[in-house]
């Protein structure tokens, strides 16, 4: 149950709640913390129905790691979790409070918003600074899941690859907008890239990549594909009638956990 | 921008830290090369980057140090990366860099290990 990851420390809530998977957890959260990470992380992917044992085991565990002066946190917190924590009015304390992504007028993101808890709307022109803008608005809104950071960097990797891709090779001016539609479900983050450029099927492309092979031969662009592929779980792209290229890309949470 | 700012240090005649700040991506990749090709150029064997406040890292910034690798080693030298955090590293893992590349842990075993081979 117990994943090392150097400074962090990862410990799985168990799923179901025995005196021996709850002794067991209390045992190796013990050994963890004897440890002094820097970073306690509370891996909830495997409760799939929330007990009000699965919130005493949790409490119990915060509390540990505050006695021991350690920083605790919360992931792959699903929706029914975040609930359950509301209605006993945990949330805050568990997960914190997330700011909610400030939209600046004057930059240009356009129409950009947070639809609701879960969802976030970005529009924005193809060029290099809307990019870095938009990363940040986005790297905001995956800060409400509380994600492992390896989860997180992927997804703003994905973002920022994908975005920029369209800008070099859509044949977008800089005055063209790119849509970009990311919602969290129960179990993985759906990202919606929507542009009117050139038409282009990532999916067809080959993604040949040979690590030895690209530093004797000194390459150096032509890296992006390849982490959009290794990073993402399902890509799946469209040409609409319209000349509108809609490009879907999925990232399982449970999925990646178990690696 | 300050984020982005590639900065540099001089260790030795044979040695170069360079500091490629917290994001390196298509806005400063080039530079990163840049400074890095200079170096070579001017007889620096080891270039180390110091990756401590490297936060994120797109296609662009890992295609500037891996396209670098060679010349160093062709010259019996090496680019040697230090202080790399654990989600850098995590994507050095993704893409499967991890050994081919020098990694040390901090800026003195980085150091020290050019004098070893120096």
């Amino acid at each position: 149950m117990l994943v090392d990851a150097g400074k962090i420390k990862v410990i799985k809530v168990p799923r179901v709640l025995s005196v021996e998977t709850v002794d067991k957890f209390h045992e190796e959260l013990g050994s963890l913390v004897n440890k002094q990470p820097t970073l306690v992380e509370l891996d909830c992917s495997q409760i799939d129905l929330v007990t009000s044992s699965h919130i005493n085991l949790l409490w119990e565990a915060r509390t540990l790691c505050l006695e021991n002066n350690l920083n605790v946190k919360l992931s792959f917190v699903s929706p029914g979790l975040i609930r359950v924590l509301k209605v006993l009015d945990l949330h805050d304390i568990f997960l914190g409070k997330q700011p909610e992504p400030k939209m600046d007028p004057l930059n240009d993101n356009m129409d950009n918003r947070v639809k609701d808890d879960r969802e976030l709307k970005l529009e924005f022109r193809a060029e290099t600074g809307a990019i870095t803008r938009c990363l940040a608005d986005f790297r905001l809104f995956l800060s409400r899941f509380n994600l492992p950071m390896k989860f997180v960097i992927e997804l703003e990797i994905i973002f920022y690859e994908v975005a920029t891709n369209i800008r070099l090779h859509s044949g977008l001016g800089t005055g063209d907008v790119i849509v970009f539609d990311a919602a969290s479900h129960d179990d993985k983050i759906t990202m919606i890239f929507t542009d009117r450029g050139k038409a282009f099927d990532p999916t067809l492309k080959g993604t040949e990549y040979e690590p030895g092979k690209a530093i004797r031969e000194k390459k150096k662009r032509g890296f992006g594909l390849t982490m959009i592929f290794r990073m993402t779980d399902r890509i799946i792209y469209r040409r609409l009638e319209d000349s509108i290229n809609v490009l879907t890309l999925e990232k399982n949470w449970r999925l990646h956990h178990g690696k | 921008m300050e984020n982005n700012l590639i900065t540099h240090t001089k260790i030795s005649d044979t040695v170069l830290v360079v500091n490629p700040g917290k994001n390196l991506d298509n806005t400063n990749a080039h530079e990163l090369v840049a400074v890095i090709t200079k170096a070579q150029e001017t007889g620096y064997k080891y270039i180390i980057i110091d990756m401590t406040p490297l936060e994120f890292i797109s296609s662009a910034g890992v295609g500037a140090i891996l396209g670098a690798i060679e010349t160093s080693r062709e010259a019996g030298g090496d680019i040697i990366l230090c202080n790399v955090a654990e989600v850098i590293r995590h994507i050095l893992e993704v893409l499967d860099l991890i050994d081919y590349l020098t990694i040390k842990d901090n800026l003195q075993e980085a150091g020290a290990s050019c004098e070893v081979y120096k």
